[in-house]
């Protein structure tokens, strides 16, 4: 009698492989489509490498200079402003490179792979 | 959605599992072939453990240890419930259901596998902060050359051997975005959508083959390790690594052979891709002297490992055994200042270590309870006809049951899982149990047809170079010939030339 338990249960237990495998590939694949939405809206936004961004900084300073000599105040806001957009630009420029083509600081590594990882490998 | 550990209970498979634990633990019905096991291990007792139980408590105790397994088959394949609080579940049930005595729960808890996996865990953590697996992936673009073929098997090698000592999951997000690179340079002027599946299907395969290489290579190797020392078997770092390397490197030069005929890439050579690359590369600078500090720890840790059965016996007359090792190498880090207890806290999972203990324990009750010597009887009664339940088919016979369980669980679950089973079988038939051990470790190693295979293959995924389909095209050619290799590894290398006795 036990033997029926025992193949009910096989059986049972085949389908849970075959349905909790179907849900875990579908949790992949949206994790996969956010990656590619993610570097599809880098690809969007406007592109400024870490060079671009600072000839604009400082093309936008000489001009700030220029217009507004007289006002130092506002001169200085407005410097303050240009170079925290700067900042912003140059590190989301370093966000979006890879270990690859990023440098490594104080020779730790500036671009973890996923850590220790939660898998039962 | 959340994912991994994070995720919370899923209350549906959450019941079905406890669900198949009333059914198979009170339901059904004791299996009389369950009271003959329990009255033979009744009357191996001293009188003292005979005085505080019974024939049927004792196979009370099997039949509920049986539910426990069916219970952790479920919540490992669907991940119902945080892996490591299953882990934890194993224990409880253990104690509130009196199959295991709540001292030796502890213990089974706390064996040197555990340190090992913990330890091992550490380690590596402290070789990707210093990036020093960067540079492996360095070393194999400046040597692989430009060629599509040599720079596939640079990225197999590359892949496989770190995979052995720091975890294909780490291995395989350092080396993504080398070949991310390589493709996107060559896709600028030529459109080469089957270079980049190439690519990302050999880091994955690559982190896949080193798995199994090395203890280090997985945490599902120290599950094996606490198994057999349950068994009675200590086997050395060294001893590992001899009986599985040759499967690492075959599967490495066969696929480097047969991949690009199966995904035929739209170039043949890499040259613009491959020298804007290593510019990239070279503008990282040379080694630091830290760098150079955490590789010799590492070294010397493997050292210690491979001669802990041989040099440091006979040094210090007793061996450290791996998991001691482990620890040393950690501490040594710290000691040395190359890296802070925060680090390890925030660097290391330490759910995983958890998780592993809890296998590691469902496996010591399923050998003291002879849940195991009960299910393998079961098993031989079935495959007994077939000349299958004992010597090469029965290793034949793991194989394919861990190649298969492999693709539908985990390697680690698989090992967690059938690891006792196999074992029971093993030595019930007089089959070397190290023979058997290792060759359910090595067959985990071929989850090819899913994109949740592993974790590697998952990251590989992630790209968004591969498809579901290009998963099971590559397991449609490569899963029947990694079988087929671990046979030949079997046959023709452990038995002939390492000399092991498929008999004990």
């Amino acid at each position: 009698m036990w033997w029926l338990f025992a193949l009910a249960v096989l059986a049972l237990l085949i389908v849970v492989f075959v349905l909790a495998k179907r849900e875990l590939v579908t949790e992949a694949d949206s994790e996969r489509d956010e990656v590619l939405r993610e570097k599809e809206n880098w690809n969007r936004h406007k592109y400024m490498s870490a060079g671009d961004v600072t000839r604009e900084t400082e093309r936008l300073l000489k001009a700030v200079d220029a217009r507004f000599a007289d006002d130092a105040s506002l001169r200085e806001s407005l410097t303050e402003v240009i170079e925290e957009w700067s900042e912003v630009r140059i590190q989301a420029f370093q966000d979006r490179r890879s270990w690859v083509r990023r440098l490594d600081e104080n020779g730790k590594d500036s671009n973890p792979p996923p850590e220790s990882g939660e898998h039962f490998s | 959605m959340s994912s991994g550990f994070a995720k919370s209970t899923v209350f549906r498979w959450l019941g079905l599992g406890m669900c198949i634990f009333g059914i198979v633990g009170f339901l059904m019905p004791l299996p009389e072939s369950m009271l003959d096991n329990a009255r033979d291990i009744y009357m191996a007792m001293d009188e003292e453990a005979r005085a505080q139980t019974s024939v049927y408590d004792t196979a009370r105790r099997m039949q509920l240890t049986l539910a426990l397994l069916a219970m952790c088959v479920i919540f490992f394949a669907t991940e119902a419930v945080p892996l490591p609080a299953v882990a934890l579940i194993i224990g409880l049930v253990q104690l509130f259901f009196g199959i295991t005595p709540p001292s030796r729960i502890v213990a089974s808890y706390a064996h040197d596998a555990v340190w090992f996996i913990a330890g091992s865990l550490a380690l590596s953590g402290t070789f990707i902060k210093y990036g020093l697996d960067k540079r492996i992936g360095m070393l194999v673009v400046r040597f692989s050359g430009t060629h599509v073929k040599g720079m596939v098997f640079g990225i197999l090698i590359g892949t496989s051997i770190p995979s052995a000592f720091i975890g294909g999951h780490a291995v395989a997000g350092m080396f993504l975005p080398i070949i991310m690179a390589l493709y996107t340079l060559t896709n600028k002027t030529v459109p080469a959508p089957k270079l980049g599946k190439l690519l990302a299907l050999c880091v994955a395969y690559g982190c896949m083959m080193g798995g199994p290489m090395a203890p280090t290579g997985g945490a599902r190797n120290a599950i094996m390790i606490g198994f057999l020392t349950d068994f009675g078997i200590e086997i050395s770092f060294l001893q590992w690594l001899l009986m599985g390397f040759l499967f690492t490197l075959v599967m490495a030069g066969i696929l480097a052979m047969i991949m690009p005929l199966i995904f035929r890439p739209e170039v043949r050579r890499l040259d613009v891709a491959a020298q804007q690359l290593r510019k990239d590369l070279e503008k990282h600078g040379k080694m630091t002297r830290k760098q150079y500090l955490v590789g010799g720890v590492m070294l010397f840790v493997i050292f210690l490992w491979m001669t802990d059965k041989t040099l440091i016996r006979g040094v210090l007359g007793f061996s450290l055994g791996m998991g001691g090792i482990a620890i040393t190498g950690a501490v040594i880090y710290i000691l040395m200042g190359l890296t802070t207890w925060k680090d390890y806290e925030e660097g290391i999972n330490w759910g995983v270590v958890v998780l592993y203990a809890g296998a590691i324990s469902l496996g010591s009750a399923f050998k003291a309870t002879g849940t195991s010597i009960w299910v393998a009887d079961m098993i031989r009664v079935v495959i007994g006809p077939l000349g299958m339940d004992s010597g090469i088919p029965l290793l034949m016979l793991v194989v394919l049951l861990g190649a298969v369980f492999t693709n539908l669980v985990s390697a680690g679950a698989t090992v967690a899982i059938i690891g006792p089973l196999v074992l029971g079988m093993a030595e019930q038939s007089g089959t070397s149990p190290l023979m058997v051990g290792l060759t359910l470790a090595l067959s985990t190693a071929t989850a090819f047809w899913l994109v949740i295979g592993t974790p590697a293959s998952s990251i590989a995924y992630s790209s968004g170079l591969l498809t579901s389909k290009d998963y099971i095209r590559g397991g449609m050619f490569i899963w029947p010939l990694a079988v087929v290799v671990i046979i030949g590894v079997i046959l023709l290398f452990w038995i002939p030339v390492l000399g092991l006795p498929v008999f004990e």
